[in-house]
């Protein structure tokens, strides 16, 4: 039997596993490869770049390759008028549902006020202005369209909104004609996300657009996104009544620290997720919020310590994201199932893994980050956290590590040979060789271990990792740092053949 | 240990355990269809595979009795990694290009996941990293284009030069 032979389904699962280039490069090969590789499926997923207007004018197939594309970007082009209608002609009928354009304001304009109306289907746009110019700054780009169901509208840009199907908008232009257009779309916006009034002029927008929203009521909104003053989200008491449907909230502070107290959320019943930036927490009234609310995830970012002698208390939390991590504290959440600690930077990692241990007995899944390149020491030994990995085998549930750029080199893995995790993934860690193997060894019931840019230390044996254990699925991406050659004394691990 | 017998398409009977070949989905299907699951006499007519593929699944599935069904853990429901492959797999597919396309027809109409990945995996690295030429080679592959034709699909793929895919 001939590969020719197998039928069409079975080629195309064999090419969902070759990438994007390897996929073109075997399209050259004959025509019934082609055919089976350009199928509507894969024509779904491809983007047509178009970075100058010639490319519409210039280019005999043009119309062919618009015409079975879904999702194109236009980049800076300047449209000349033939070349626009010409486009506007191409593009009438095309299967396009996501349409992504960078230009300024004036060229912006004009090819969403022209094709818009021949794209029938679109369901995604994404627009950025650029510049901020003086020519046509006034003018407001008027988006209308049917379909419509996503839209990202940033940079320099009045936009007027008039999309019945629109439930998805997302914008960091908080200005007059935004939120005009968004209190049209009140009856139907499912996830808002709003961002702006960074400076002293359009801090009267983000008034304005905070008492839009707290005035009105937003029945379908379910996802909330928005940038805050430290006097705007006073307002936000009220939102549970009007926004019966709010799931996630979050709120990122811009400007001077503010202190949260749960009441800007209100009762907020309803409200299972949120995300806090840059706020100072009042841990007792936090507390209070977390034993009124049905929240089960959280996410601190950026937020300033609170008292050191009140940790955060909630039975129900089952999702937490510290970024960073403040003074070796965690708060007290005994249902927790995944924590995700983001720039420890100099935490004590035996500290930390102690208080995990203690205190969230039913974690599922750990993650620990740490943000920005990491410059491995070589012959570092990381001393306090030799032995603390070994702290895992008391987490009888924890499944799943992620570890992300931390030096892991002087661990001891074989302590934690009783634990139960699952899959590991190091992203840009420092591990030695014979760490790497020990890893292997010491978890016993490991099913998955991804190695993607880590650094190794004195390589070796690697290629012999995956007999070490039969049924544990080893991936790993090397290192980017060989290619650049800054780091040569660090070895890649070497690709299993 | 209840067993259930197959028969492969030139005739031969196959005792297979139950929980072997319940890596099937599809004989999964039709014994629980067919209410067959107590009766043990009736033979499954596998008129698609041939005794040799026959024996070669049994063999796979014999050895991954024990997996588990899937990995939800994973976060990402789509493998298109194709460089994880396990070692005995590894070995196992060290077979002619004949013998690999009538595992892959097998495994899709036996509808065994496992193996319909790891089979179409090795077909996909064989494909990597080899240009057209090289391919053409591997493959058998009579290239039918027309300079033209080539020139033009070139041309085309130049424009989506920088594509993004989209996440699955």
């Amino acid at each position: 039997m001939d590969i020719s032979e197998l039928p069409p389904e079975m080629m195309e699962k064999i090419f969902e596993y070759l990438t994007f280039r390897e996929r073109i490069l075997a399209s050259h090969t004959c025509k019934l490869w082609h055919e089976l590789i350009f199928c509507p499926k894969f024509c779904k997923r491809l983007f047509l770049y178009m970075r100058s207007s010639k490319d519409i004018v210039e280019k005999p197939f043009a119309r062919e390759m618009l015409a079975r594309c879904s999702n194109m970007v236009i980049l800076r082009s300047n449209f000349e008028d033939h070349e626009l209608s010409l486009l506007k002609d191409y593009m009438n009928g095309a299967p396009l549902e996501l349409l992504k354009i960078r230009a300024t304001k004036c060229v912006a304009k004009r090819i969403v006020e022209t094709v818009l109306e021949v794209v029938p289907g679109l369901k995604t746009l994404h627009l950025t202005v650029l510049g901020h110019t003086k020519k046509c700054a006034d003018e407001v780009i008027r988006i209308t369209h049917q379909k419509l169901e996503y839209a990202v509208l940033n940079g320099y840009g009045n936009y007027a909104i008039e999309c019945r199907n629109l439930t998805v908008l997302e914008s960091d232009q908080m200005n007059e004609e935004m939120i005009r257009s968004i209190r049209c779309l009140q009856d139907q916006l499912q996830i808002l996300q709003l961002f702006g009034g960074y400076t002293f002029h359009h801090r009267a927008a983000m008034r304005a657009a905070y008492n839009v929203l707290t005035h009105y009521h937003w029945d379908r909104l379910r996802e909330l996104k928005l940038s805050t003053s430290p006097t705007s989200t006073d307002n936000l008491e009220t939102t549970h009544e009007h926004m019966p449907s709010l799931q996630k909230l979050s709120l990122h502070l811009h400007g001077s620290v503010h202190t949260f107290t749960g009441n800007e959320v209100g009762a907020a019943t309803r409200l299972s997720e949120l995300t806090l930036e840059k706020y100072r927490i009042d841990t007792d009234s936090f507390n209070k919020l977390l034993t009124r609310s049905a929240l089960k995830r959280i996410s601190l970012l950026n937020c300033l310590c609170w008292s050191v002698e009140v940790p955060l208390k909630s039975a129900y939390i089952k999702s937490l994201t510290l970024r960073p991590m403040y003074q070796n504290l965690l708060p007290l959440f005994p249902s927790l199932e995944e924590l995700d600690l983001q720039s420890i930077g100099k935490t004590n990692v035996l500290h930390t893994l102690l208080q995990i241990c203690e205190y969230y007995p039913d974690l599922e899944r750990l993650i620990l980050r740490q943000n920005g390149m990491m410059r491995p020491t070589p012959n570092s030994t990381n001393v306090t956290a030799r032995n603390s990995f070994s702290l895992l085998n008391k987490l009888d549930k924890l499944k799943a590590l992620h570890v992300h750029r931390i030096d892991l080199t002087g661990i001891d893995w074989t302590t934690c040979e009783g634990s139960n995790v699952e899959y590991i993934h190091l992203t840009g860690c420092s591990i030695e060789g014979t760490g790497s193997e020990k890893l292997v060894q010491s978890f016993k019931n490991l099913r998955k271990l991804y190695l993607d840019h880590c650094y190794l230390q004195q390589p070796r044996v690697t290629d012999g990792l995956r007999s070490l254990m039969r049924d544990c699925q080893i991936s790993f991406n090397p290192s980017p740092f060989r290619r650049t050659g800054c780091r040569r004394d660090w070895g890649d691990l070497i690709p299993f053949s | 240990m209840p067993c259930i017998q197959l028969q492969s398409s030139d005739g031969e009977i196959f005792n297979v355990e139950f929980e072997i070949a319940m890596c099937s989905f599809t004989i999964k299907t039709m014994m629980v269809d067919l209410d067959l699951e107590d009766n043990c006499e009736e033979v499954v007519p596998l008129t698609n595979v041939d005794s040799n593929i026959l024996r070669k699944i049994l063999q796979w599935a014999n050895y991954h009795k024990d997996d588990p069904e899937a990995n939800p853990e994973d976060g990402k429901p789509v493998d298109r990694r194709t460089d994880n492959i396990c070692e005995w797999d590894q070995e196992f597919m060290k077979v002619d290009q004949q013998t690999l396309y009538g595992l892959i027809k097998a495994a899709n109409y036996l509808d065994i996941r496992g193996l319909m990945a790891l089979t179409c995996k090795t077909v996909a690295n064989m494909m990597k990293g080899k240009t057209e030429e090289q391919m053409r080679k591997m493959f058998n592959i009579q290239n039918d284009l027309t300079p033209e034709e080539e020139q033009q699909i070139r041309q085309e793929n130049e424009w989506c030069e920088e594509v993004e895919i989209v996440a699955d």
